[in-house]
Parts: structure tokens; sequence; C-alpha cells
């Protein structure tokens, strides 16, 4: 049974119990976190490091975190902000070179293995990368993850208006994508 | 939108999630000691500029190059293009993402923007 978010939060405040209170943190979130930022960067080296960010980041400002929110929206808003940005710095980044990083990321779809599914679920990929990131990132986490808006909003930190207006706009375009192919 | 199923989780490295919170908490222990490490080494740099100040007053000044004198001289003159320069480096990307930074700084957070950025 996995610890609640006191439990952790107890073990993790006391020093003789630091580490072994942080390492059931991870394991109890470890999966999740992977998951909602390797469907962001698709590519499982990116989403290594990004948890593992997201992870080390969390245990430096682990004494800041109050309990206004559990644990996991909390390890949320990190990974969604690690990530956005790691995607951010390689649109710029690709901006300098000839290499275009959507392309990259539709052909590893096309590889085989890489991807564990069917014809089906190869066309919702390539659907997805074709939302701006951040309306993909709703999308995720409404359909995938099946949060709340209000959840929604505090890992955002964004209305819930303006997310359910976002999701809106993604299901609709991912819909024309699926349909028209 | 009924009809479509949901993404499958992605495949993973055999024993990856086994091994992941021993690699996390590796680098976390040495987050926290590499801030010991960047104090030391900001006071050995400290104390060795002020002991070359010193020398430097008691000995003639020395009217070699230095490499990075050099560099920027061959940058400047346009012997080095950007490319020579990131095939020369090291680590190329973080040449990249510090050229990124400097002339396009990334904001904050990236949640403080205009709500029109979601649609």
């Amino acid at each position: 049974m996995s610890p609640t978010d006191q439990q952790l939060l107890e073990q993790i405040r006391s020093p003789f119990s630091r580490e072994l209170g942080f390492r059931q943190l991870i394991e109890t979130y470890q999966k999740r976190v992977y998951q909602v930022i390797r469907r962001m960067v698709l590519i499982h080296e990116d989403a290594d490091d990004l948890t593992q960010n997201t992870f080390i980041k969390a245990y430096r400002y682990l004494d800041k975190f109050e309990g206004n929110s559990s644990i996991f929206t909390w390890l949320y808003r990190i990974a969604t902000n690690e990530t956005l940005t790691f995607l951010e710095k390689k649109k710029k980044r690709f901006a300098f070179s000839l290499d275009d990083h959507q392309e990259k990321l539709e052909s590893y779809i096309d590889q085989p293995g890489n991807l564990n599914g069917d014809q089906i679920q190869i066309r919702l990929q390539k659907a997805l990368l074709k939302l701006p990131e951040k309306q993909r990132l709703v999308f995720h986490l409404k359909y995938q993850e099946e949060l709340t808006y209000e959840q929604m909003s505090e890992i955002t930190g964004t209305s819930t208006g303006a997310l359910k207006a976002s999701y809106h706009h993604a299901v609709k375009k991912i819909e024309q994508f699926v349909l028209s192919e | 939108m009924n009809q479509l199923p949901k993404i499958k989780d992605f495949e993973v490295p055999e024993g990856y999630f086994e091994g992941l919170p021993d690699q996390i908490l590796a680098k976390s222990r040495g987050n926290k000691s590499q801030i010991w490490i960047k104090y030391a080494a900001a006071a050995v740099v400290v104390i060795g500029m002020a002991i070359s100040w010193q020398a430097s007053i008691f000995t003639p000044k020395n009217h070699e190059l230095t490499t990075e004198e050099v560099a920027t001289l061959y940058i400047e003159s346009q012997v080095w293009t950007t490319e020579d320069i990131l095939s020369m480096s090291e680590d190329p990307n973080a040449l990249l993402d510090q050229i990124i930074e400097e002339e396009m700084p990334l904001s904050e957070d990236l949640w403080i923007e205009d709500e029109l950025n979601w649609f």
C-alpha cells in the first residue's frame, strides 16, 4: 500500500528518515511523473533527464512545500514547468539549425518499436504533435490523466475557463486530423 | 473523441524504475556538496587573484596574448566562423544554449503568460 502524503511528509521532515522518506516519494510517483513527461517529449532519454530533474528540484525545495496542495499536484507542476522549458529551449535551438524538432519527433513515432501500440495510437500521437505544447499538455492532463479542471488549474496556474477552452480546441483539432487521414 | 483509445503507457528499458530512485538520490546528494565546492572554488579564485595582483606589482608586464585573447582575435577577424567554434567545442549544445539564453532570455516561469497562449 502506498504511503499517504502526510506520512511521506512526516518522514521527510524528520532528519533521521529524510532520505528514506524521499526514496518512498520517488517510488510512489516516479511512473506517473515519467509518463506525463514522456508523452510530451516522446524520447526516453529526454524523459529520463526531465524526470530526474523534477525529483532533484523537489528534493531541494521540499522544505518550502507547505502542503496546501497534494504532493502529486506539486510534482506535476514542477514536471510540467521543466518539460515546457525544455521544449521551449529545443524550439529555440532548432531555430539555429536546419533540423526540425517536429520532424524528428514524427520520424521517432514512425520507427518500429518506439511506440507501444497500433495504427490508431500512432495517428493519435501524430495528431497530438500538431498541437501547440501547452494545448497538448492540457489534453494529456484531462484526457489521459483524467484530472479535474481544478487540479489542472493548480498545476498550470491558469483559470479553469481558459483550460476548458484550451481542451475544447485540442479535441476539435485532433478529431479533424484523425478524420481527415 | 469517445471512439479514440487512451494512449498506452510508453515502454521503458528493463529495470529502469528500479534504478531510478538511487540515481536521483545520488544526484541530490551531489547537488548539496556542489554548493560547498562552489564556495570553496570562489574562495580559491579570490585568493589566486589577490596573489597574482600582488605579484604583478613587482614583475614587468607580460605582453604575450592569452588563449582567450587569441580566440577573440580569430573570431573578430572572421578567421573562425560560428560552425568552426561549435565544432571545436566539447559541448556545442551547451554553447548554443548559452548563446540563446543571452540573446533570448527565457522567462523565469513559463506559466506567467497571457492566457491567450493556451489556444
